[in-house]
């Protein structure tokens, strides 16, 4: 029908029926989405054998489904001595002969007198085989042996490999192949673990520089700890053991309680009155560590039981500090005593300063701990440092905490030396409530008395005191102003 | 007909004002006019409409319904709305798929046997008066699969699912059941076997993934808005005889909707 109407009508009609068109265009039919698909990935774990050098039956390892962690006792390879080393409670070396890959003829394969000789970064294998073979050797630290791979070259029936690159204390597994002439395949496999670089003979090895003058004070179920770390170059960090059967000569057996460049540390995990070892091993950048230095700490500690040790226990003196031993600053302004209240600008630390005391003699190793604490006596933070007063007129400064509005604190010092601990209670804060004291300052010139509050020393002007000549200057100006005044007065 | 010029042009004036004057009215009076629905017992008319003009062509091959004269036509949208004016507008038939996210099932030994069982949700969503259908297949033959070793495709004792799980203690497989109100009969049971029934007991009907799709929905009528859930239980089983190379298995499942 719109064909009909276009195709006989005239100029206008045609633009009639334009006019129809675009009306009638929206009708045409839309688009439709009727069809939609979604995915979803599933995935499942299936867990078997893990060639942990562990059987473990309960997950149904055996000598079939996993011959690395279970070996089969009847095919095991006579076993020498185990390489040296590798002895004490470890799994030591253990290694299983792949029957699967045996052939006829393959007694003539088998591997003898394989000797493992683990060191710390390198391992030695020899073994020998009543034919000519060539053997191969793949290690790694998991069964995918990705650490290396070396071979022989050439037919013989003594071998020997020696692989390095390897790292201390780790246990490593290893596949060893052995073939001859008629392409006769043999494997074996077995573990072994390098050794630690504390077993090393200091003969044979460099001997590595040791932490010195190692002082550790607990008080209070807190360890202070303090000592000198090696001048080598290559020392890297020292590690901080702590154990409490006794001390260890393995870097890795026992609590890590600090590791790290600094020379002491506060250890917060030890409970009062129980004995406790820390054995200090410095580590190089070789990845050796050093022997440990073993200490052993504790009021109930027997100092005698143990060679080697060097032991600080604290003893409590009666003497106490003073309060002229202390000065006490913020933002770089002392700070005065009003009783024994301080008045200190909330959440701003506070400076302390200590002067040497007759208490201390020169280049003594003074120890302060110095933490606020609730009054409730719940400790809100705590520092503790090591020092030296290295002349008689040296002072030691740490710095405090900047406290929470709101709160009322209560902070102390606690000193100590050796032959007395020291303990003086600094004083209490009320942040928020401040103490007000008088104060002076000059202002335009005149000297004014006041009342502070903490550091704003001005906080409100009292009384000014003025010089006789500003005083009388001030009258004159004030009497002729008052005649000027009363002459207008008069004439107007 | 031979006319003076002024009389021609006059009278081309006159037509030329009336024919404008009877198609603006055409195309204005019927938008006053309301179209009515008619039925009988067996039929309805579900959209009529009276206009200027329009009808049904046809051809060998085709045929045309066509309407002219109405205003106001076409699509106008808003945020949340959308309305296409006029008659002969067709509908849009929608229909929407929720995408729910990757699974892991929990892991299983594949030395000594385990079963893990997982489900998956997906609601379908669709305005189509004639409903929807949907289908599942895998990626891969058979679905569960890793780079050694592989989960059988669950198959049946017979043409049926199995209404219970079942596999040989030296097997490994990997299947599924559907549940919901949109569930095919196949996945339909009595409470002892499938296909049979309008029970849908859960964990129950077991089958076997195809990269061939295969309908577990089906519906006659829309369930817009609220849509419908359904559930894909999986399974996955290794024989207590069954040794399984450990590994990360993962298969692809696909559900396809498509509006009626």
């Amino acid at each position: 029908m719109f064909h009909f109407i276009t195709k006989n009508f005239s100029k206008n009609t045609k633009k009639t029926a334009l006019i129809i068109a675009i009306f009638a265009f929206p009708a045409i039919t839309h688009a439709q989405y009727n069809v939609l698909s979604d995915t979803v990935d599933v995935d499942l774990v299936v867990e078997g054998c893990n060639n942990n050098l562990i059987c473990e039956a309960i997950i149904g390892e055996d000598t079939l489904t996993c011959p690395l962690d279970c070996p089969v006792p009847a095919v095991v390879t006579p076993t020498p001595s185990a390489g040296g080393g590798d002895t004490g409670n470890r799994p030591g070396n253990r290694r299983v002969t792949d029957t699967t890959a045996s052939q006829s003829g393959s007694s003539q394969l088998i591997i003898e007198q394989l000797e493992v000789t683990p060191g710390v970064v390198d391992v030695s294998f020899s073994f020998y085989t009543k034919s000519l073979t060539v053997a191969s050797i793949r290690i790694g630290k998991t069964a995918a042996y990705e650490q290396t791979a070396v071979a022989e070259f050439g037919f013989r029936n003594t071998h020997s490999f020696k692989i390095s690159g390897l790292q201390p204390e780790t246990r490593y597994l290893y596949e060893l192949f052995v073939v001859d002439a008629k392409g006769i395949l043999q494997k074996q496999y077995g573990f072994f673990s390098t050794k630690s670089a504390l077993s090393i003979p200091s003969i044979a090895q460099p001997l590595l520089d040791r932490t010195t003058d190692i002082k550790i004070i607990i008080d209070d179920g807190v360890s202070y700890a303090s000592w000198n770390n090696p001048s080598q170059k290559d020392f890297e960090y020292v590690r901080v053991v702590r154990t409490t059967d006794a001390p260890t000569t393995n870097p890795t057996n026992g609590i890590v309680v600090y590791e790290g460049e600094a020379n002491q540390f506060v250890d917060t995990g030890v409970v009062p009155n129980a004995r406790y070892f820390y054995t200090f091993f410095s580590k190089y950048d070789s990845g050796l560590f050093s022997d440990g230095v073993p200490i052993e700490v504790g009021y109930n500690s027997d100092v005698d039981a143990l060679q080697n040790l060097e032991t600080y226990k604290p003893v409590f003196g009666n003497d106490t500090f003073s309060l002229f031993d202390f000065s006490f600053s913020q933002k770089g302004e002392s700070l005065e005593w009003k009783g024994d209240m301080l008045s200190l600008i909330p959440s701003t630390d506070v400076t302390v300063r200590l002067r040497k005391d007759d208490l201390f003699n020169t280049l003594d190793d003074v120890y302060i701990d110095a933490y606020s604490y609730e009054p409730d006596g719940t400790i809100t933070e705590r520092r503790f440092q090591k020092f030296k007063f290295r002349t008689e007129i040296d002072s030691y400064e740490t710095t405090l905490f900047g406290f929470n509005q709101y709160q009322t604190v209560l902070f102390k010092v606690k000193i100590f030396k050796d032959g007395g601990v020291f303990e003086y209670v600094l004083g209490q804060m009320k942040v928020g409530t401040y103490s007000f004291y008088e104060s002076s300052s000059l202002i335009g010139g005149v000297s004014c008395k006041g009342y502070a509050v903490g550091l704003e020393h001005f906080k409100n002007v009292l009384w000014c005191t003025m010089p006789w000549p500003v005083i009388l200057l001030f009258a004159f100006l004030t009497t002729v102003m008052y005649r000027i005044r009363v002459l207008l007065t008069k004439r107007g | 007909m031979l006319l003076n010029s002024k009389y021609n042009k006059d009278m081309y004036k006159l037509l030329s004002f009336t024919l404008v004057g009877v198609v603006a009215l055409a195309v204005v009076v019927p938008a006053f006019v309301g179209g009515q629905v008619r039925q009988s017992t067996n039929y309805q008319i579900e959209r009529d409409s009276i206009n200027v003009g329009g009808g049904y062509g046809t051809s060998t091959n085709f045929g045309l319904q066509d309407t002219v004269g109405e205003v106001a036509t076409g699509r106008s949208a808003s945020t949340a709305y959308m309305i296409d004016a006029g008659y002969q507008q067709p509908d849009d038939t929608y229909i929407s798929i929720t995408s729910p996210t990757d699974i892991n099932m929990d892991p299983i030994n594949g030395l000594i046997g385990g079963t893990s069982t997982s489900s998956i949700d997906w609601t379908v969503t669709t305005n189509s008066n004639a409903g929807y259908s949907a289908t599942v297949k895998a990626a891969t033959s058979p679905a569960l699969t890793a780079v050694l070793d592989t989960f059988d495709d669950y198959t049946p004792v017979g043409s049926d699912p199995d209404f219970s799980w079942s596999i040989a203690n030296t097997t490994a497989a990997f299947g599924y059941s559907v549940s919901g109100a949109d569930i095919v009969d196949r996945f339909k049971d009595n409470g002892s076997a499938c296909n049979i029934g309008t029970g849908d007991t859960a964990e129950k009907c077991w089958d076997g993934f195809s990269t061939t799709p295969k309908t577990i929905l089906q519906t006659t009528s829309a369930n817009a808005p609220s849509g419908t859930v359904t559930t894909l239980e999986l399974r996955a089983e290794s024989g207590t005889n069954k040794i399984l190379t450990a590994d990360d298995y993962s298969a692809t499942i696909t559900v396809t909707a498509v509006a009626l």
